[in-house]
């Protein structure tokens, strides 16, 4: 198998794990709730995949997932395929210029991101509209979200590595 | 990283991000309308998410089936297998049981109000990132829902559809402080507005606002649907007063309201697509839209 048809398989498979994490995140029922929340898999995930890529890649799947996530929000179209764009080409473009690729990386890097995520959330769909409840939102929602979330960060590091891996200049 | 500035992927990156803003405020300019992209994409989703919400369901009944077989087990080791019988029949039965239930209820709807046309639908999606229990049905606007159909269960009133595309349809609840919905009580008539909170979307509940300072309205009673807005039918049932609570920012008083259906948990609900007075006109706007009626 050549290199071009190694990384097409690649990127497929990268496809079909966005769809699949988008599936098992929106299921109804499918994953418990957690103090009320459940946790954001195609943050997670998408993260997962821009730290074994470089920027440019990690960018277009970061807005893959996003959009997919914007498909079942509640949200404006387009939110949070802004969100993790950003989020994985700043994350691919950390490991590539100046952080080590291990899961110490993989932990700072999705928490941050689901922190920009859920800052970004509180900021502009409650404490915008003058919610009084706002605050709430921050300890109440989004911290257990994050940590529901990151639970989720060694597997999507692993899965991600040895997908990358094993499709990568192994020839 | 200086060189990162100037390179062609970060060039790629902004225009990616401007094109998102461009797409995020043409997606804010639409009323109820699914956006193109989603239109689209709905198409291939719409059936995996109704396999996978299928498959779900099926999961959730193996766990009780097993939790019961295990319980019986202990107490009668030597009937196991006639036990697994009588369990799984008994499962079967209760599933058939809550299904009449079910439907004997919106039958019960459908002799009260025989104007009502409902469309079946299954939840296929739910929001994760939304606390207001918003979800995604397997139904659209070639099954004759529209934008701002009510949508229930058996049990009482669910929400509203917010964005309908062609084969699914986006379904804002109760909960979401974006409702608004003109409601009663049944035993006093006292009148209030019934809308989400976030601190008591987390509990399941919402909270009926703007009830006068010597109102009658009791924990306990039943909060039902005014008709006033034409978008709600009249006499739907919305759910139970639990507390009364005086309003920090004025005098009125507020009623939480533990709703009758099961906002985060329903799978199978019921879009009322026809009533008498639906969208009705109120001082040349359609009502609740506040856009035009069409030209006849």
């Amino acid at each position: 198998m050549n290199i071009f048809t190694r990384k097409r398989l690649k990127y497929i498979a990268y496809a079909l794990e966005i769809l699949l994490v988008y599936i098992i995140q929106c299921t109804p029922n499918l994953l418990p709730a957690f103090l009320g929340v459940r946790p954001l898999l195609l943050v997670v995930f998408a993260m997962g995949i821009s730290m074994f890529e470089s920027e440019g890649i990690a960018m277009w799947f970061g807005l893959f997932a996003g959009l997919m996530m914007d498909m079942a929000s509640a949200h404006v179209f387009g939110f949070f395929g802004v969100i993790l764009t950003i989020s994985c080409y700043a994350g691919a473009a950390l490991v590539v210029f100046l952080m080590r690729n291990n899961l110490l990386t993989a932990f700072i890097l999705t928490t941050g991101s689901l922190l920009l995520s859920g800052l970004a959330q509180w900021f502009f769909f409650y404490l915008l509209w003058g919610d009084p409840k706002s605050w709430y939102y921050l300890y109440a929602i989004m911290l257990p979200q994050i940590v529901y979330s990151a639970i989720f960060i060694p597997v999507a590091f692993y899965f991600n590595r040895a997908l990358a891996t094993h499709l990568t200049d192994s020839d | 990283m200086r060189n990162l500035l100037k390179a062609k992927s970060f060039k790629i990156l902004i225009a990616v991000v401007l094109i998102l803003f461009g797409f995020m405020m043409y997606s804010a300019s639409l009323s109820g309308e699914q956006n193109i992209l989603t239109a689209i994409t709905s198409f291939i989703t719409t059936p995996v998410q109704k396999l996978s919400a299928l498959i779900s369901g099926g999961i959730g009944s193996i766990g009780d089936d097993l939790t019961d077989v295990e319980t019986i087990k202990a107490e009668n080791e030597l009937l196991l297998t006639k036990v697994r019988e009588l369990t799984a029949q008994l499962v079967d039965y209760e599933e058939l049981k809550q299904e009449n239930e079910r439907l004997r209820g919106i039958l019960q709807l459908k002799q009260e109000n025989a104007e009502f046309e409902f469309v079946p639908a299954t939840v296929i999606s739910r929001d994760a990132t939304d606390q207001y229990g918003t979800f995604i049905i397997d139904k659209g606007t070639a099954h004759g829902v529209a934008y701002l159909d009510p949508v229930i269960t058996a049990d009482g009133l669910v929400g509203y559809i917010s964005e309908a595309g062609p084969i699914s349809s986006k379904v804002t609840t109760i909960l979401s402080p974006a409702t608004d919905i003109g409601a009663i009580d049944r035993r006093t008539l006292d009148g209030g507005v019934l809308g989400g909170d976030l601190a008591l979307a987390k509990n399941g509940t919402c909270k009926l606002s703007y009830l006068a300072r010597d109102c009658e309205v009791a924990a306990g009673d039943i909060i039902v649907t005014s008709g006033l807005g034409c978008i709600y039918p009249k006499n739907l049932v919305i759910g139970e007063v639990t507390e009364i609570l005086a309003e920090s920012q004025d005098i009125s008083l507020y009623a939480i309201i533990q709703p009758a259906a099961d906002i985060t948990g329903c799978i199978d609900v019921f879009v009322i697509s026809s009533f008498n007075g639906q969208g009705a006109v109120v001082n040349g706007e359609l009502a609740g839209t506040g856009e035009q009626p069409p030209a006849q």
